[in-house]
């Protein structure tokens, strides 16, 4: 628990709380103190300002020292802070020494003014039981010392520090509760993510994360890991389907080799017999291997193990050369196979399985396509692009079907696929042709009118 | 078209007389052969048809007491055969035969109303086995006492019997003379056997097989003129009355 994200966010949420409550409090404490001692400050120069004055107001006037010292008695009595003040004139004698200050204590005695100095002020802590702060300004009138107990200025602070003390503890306490809150709340998603990716295996990929409403952190991630999921259920599902496909092409031909070789095993088999299950069983592997073959050939391309070459093709000559061998595999079916000559167009591949894409589009043709028929190939460049057409009059395509002809396996009428020698792989394989050349097949088809697949090809960079 | 119906040659299964039917229906035409003639030497009456639409069409208009069916079928699907018949109350019992090797396929064959279903490839002996027990269920009477020769087994209550003398026999050394009978006349292959008795489908490299052949030997074969367990050097062995 004490290592979870969540436990170490609260925690954290909660120092960064504290600490910046901390600095806060004493910002505020540190400049409520300089306010008040620069306004104590300037009390006292107000203070000290006013004596002198009133000193030289009274030498002027040439009053009695004893109507300015009253003056000055009434005015500091009037004040509402308590002062202490002490004059000395300038030949040195004590003027006035105001009445708090006791009989024997003198302010002179605090405060030593450096001779090339005519002001001073500073904080005195020596001074009876309580701090002053003590200004000394010496004039031709005469030297005024003026101080004032801190105690005014420094009240304030300290109870602001006293109520900070009591209020620090609550706020901690509300920002870890609080704190544990927020983190407990943005986790719970994440809790749920993982509660349903430790749910997730293979056999449950079905399964998604509820999504979230709003665009934040944690929606990002749901809809990341359902979207990855979601990857995951489509290459399981095609795995699993082409590896169920996979064994069931491969058991019917075992199946049949099986009853075959049983058969062949009687003690009363004639001879005969026994050579035509001898071909059947022949038949049976040839199948067999062309399913085996054909299966290792898209898997290497499934894994990225067939590297392909990458040559300049002429698409031209290579159709050229394969109508020579279309025309001899449509002649089974009395199928005529026409070519417009054909351009040159380059594309960069390799030779060896774009003649393979080829000839699996013509076997197709030439399986599907009615006795006697036609096959047109066609090879031009458009739009920048190769273009290679195989088209045929033959029985078609229907709609539902055109959707899945390049699914391995898929085959429109399986048993009469099998009576032509068909495993159901060639499309396939000239699709994965096609596109790992970066290049498109498509088809269109009408059912008993023919189809026609057309494969785009980029041309190779001059 | 369907085949005509092929006649059996010996051993008839019947029930009060008349011969018992089975409908083959399997697109493959070697495999649907072999399974037909196999099944006729066992003594049925075997029709053959290719094709769904065919089988669906034969197994309504004519009865027949087992139907062995594929269900990747050219015309009409297997799995849509299946469900018509059940809906047509059309009784036969189906042996569903399928290279479909999931559990789901399979339990959905038998939702449909399958009887029961194999796995191809499967070996024939199998097959004849649940034939058996498919029309045992169905009420048909059959034999349950397999015969070559004076040597008799019993696949009920498994007794086995030579010239009407008692021979007790193991477990193992039973299912391989079960095998072996069922089998009569054919060559076993030690693999076959390996498999069929022990279930193992590899290469054992021992010879278990030769060993057990030989505790049935001594028990089925000693102390009696004619010999029925022959090997066949480089082969297997093979259980003949000759």
């Amino acid at each position: 628990m004490f290592r979870s994200i969540r436990f170490r966010l609260a925690l954290w949420y909660t120092i960064v709380v504290a600490t910046t409550f901390v600095f806060v409090s004493l910002a505020i404490y540190e400049y409520i103190n300089r306010t008040l001692s620069a306004s104590l400050d300037q009390t006292i120069t107000n203070e000290v300002r006013w004596i002198i004055t009133r000193l030289e107001k009274s030498k002027l006037r040439s009053e009695s020292r004893q109507t300015t010292r009253e003056d000055i008695f009434e005015h500091a009595g009037f004040f509402p802070v308590k002062e202490y003040i002490e004059i000395w004139d300038s030949n040195g004698t004590l003027f006035y020494h105001s009445a708090n200050l006791g009989d024997e204590d003198t302010l002179a005695a605090y405060a030593h003014l450096p001779l090339d100095q005519t002001f001073q002020i500073s904080t005195i802590t020596t001074f009876r039981n309580h701090d002053i702060r003590l200004a000394v300004q010496k004039t031709p009138v005469g030297s005024v010392f003026l101080a004032m107990p801190t105690e005014s200025i420094t009240a304030p602070g300290n109870q602001l520090l006293r109520i900070f003390a009591w209020l620090g503890p609550l706020v901690i306490i509300v920002a870890a509760v609080g704190g544990a809150y927020l983190a407990r709340k943005s986790f719970s998603k994440i809790n749920q993510v993982i509660d349903i990716a430790q749910r997730i295996t293979a056999d449950r990929l079905y399964d998604r994360i509820p999504e979230h409403p709003t665009d934040d952190e944690i929606g990002k991630i749901i809809s990341t890991f359902n979207d990855m999921i979601s990857r995951l259920d489509a290459s399981f599902t095609q795995m699993k389907q082409f590896s169920a496909d996979a064994s069931h092409e491969l058991r019917t031909p075992l199946t049949v080799m099986r009853s075959q070789l049983e058969t062949a095993l009687n003690s009363k088999i004639t001879h005969l017999e026994l050579k035509k299950i001898i071909a059947n069983c022949l038949d049976e592997t040839l199948r067999m291997s062309a399913i085996i073959e054909n299966l290792l050939l898209l898997a290497k391309g499934d894994t990225g193990q067939d590297h392909l070459k990458q040559e300049k093709v002429d698409l031209g000559k290579l159709i050229r050369e394969t109508y020579d061998e279309s025309v001899i595999i449509a002649s089974q079916k009395s199928i005529t196979v026409t070519l417009d000559s054909p351009p040159h167009v380059i594309v960069s591949g390799d030779e060896q399985r774009l003649h393979q894409m080829l000839l699996n589009l013509i076997d197709n043709a030439v399986k599907y396509g009615r006795d006697r028929g036609t096959i047109f190939l066609r090879l031009n460049k458009e739009d920048g692009m190769a273009k290679i057409r195989v088209a045929d009059d033959g029985i078609g395509i229907s709609e539902h079907d055109m959707a899945r002809i390049f699914d391995r396996f898929y085959r429109v009428d399986r048993a009469r696929s099998r009576e032509l020698g068909g495993v159901g792989l060639g499309l396939s394989i000239a699709k994965w042709i096609a596109e790992t050349h970066g290049g498109t097949i498509g088809v269109a088809s009408k059912v008993d009118k023919g189809s026609e697949f057309t494969v785009i090809l980029p041309l190779s960079p001059q | 078209m369907a085949k005509k119906t092929q006649r059996p040659e010996k051993n008839q299964h019947s029930i009060s007389g008349d011969l018992i039917h089975i409908l083959v229906v399997e697109d493959e035409r070697h495999l649907a052969d072999s399974i037909a003639r196999r099944l006729q030497e066992e003594g049925y009456a075997v029709d053959v048809v290719h094709d769904g639409e065919e089988g669906f069409q034969l197994a309504s208009s004519k009865k027949y007491q087992l139907i062995v069916l594929d269900l990747l079928l050219p015309k009409r699907d297997g799995l849509h055969v299946l469900r018509e018949l059940r809906r047509n109350r059309v009784q036969s019992m189906i042996l569903v035969l399928t290279a479909k090797s999931t559990v789901e396929d399979r339990v959905e064959g038998l939702r449909t109303g399958a009887d029961d279903y194999l796995l191809k490839p499967f070996a024939f002996a199998e097959l004849i086995a649940r034939v058996e027990s498919l029309l045992r269920r169905q009420g048909v009477e059959q034999s349950t006492i397999l015969r070559v020769a004076d040597l008799e087994l019993d696949i009920e209550t498994r007794n086995v019997r030579r010239s009407s003398r008692s021979i007790h026999l193991t477990a193992k050394e039973y299912l391989l003379l079960e095998l072996l009978m069922r089998n009569k006349n054919r060559i076993l292959t030690r693999r076959e056997i390996a498999e069929q008795v022990w279930g193992y489908n590899f290469d054992t490299g021992t010879n278990v097989v030769d060993v057990y052949v030989n505790y049935l030997r001594k028990a089925i074969d000693e102390g009696f003129p004619k010999r029925l367990i022959h090997t066949v050097r480089g082969v297997g062995f093979i259980l003949k009355d000759e």
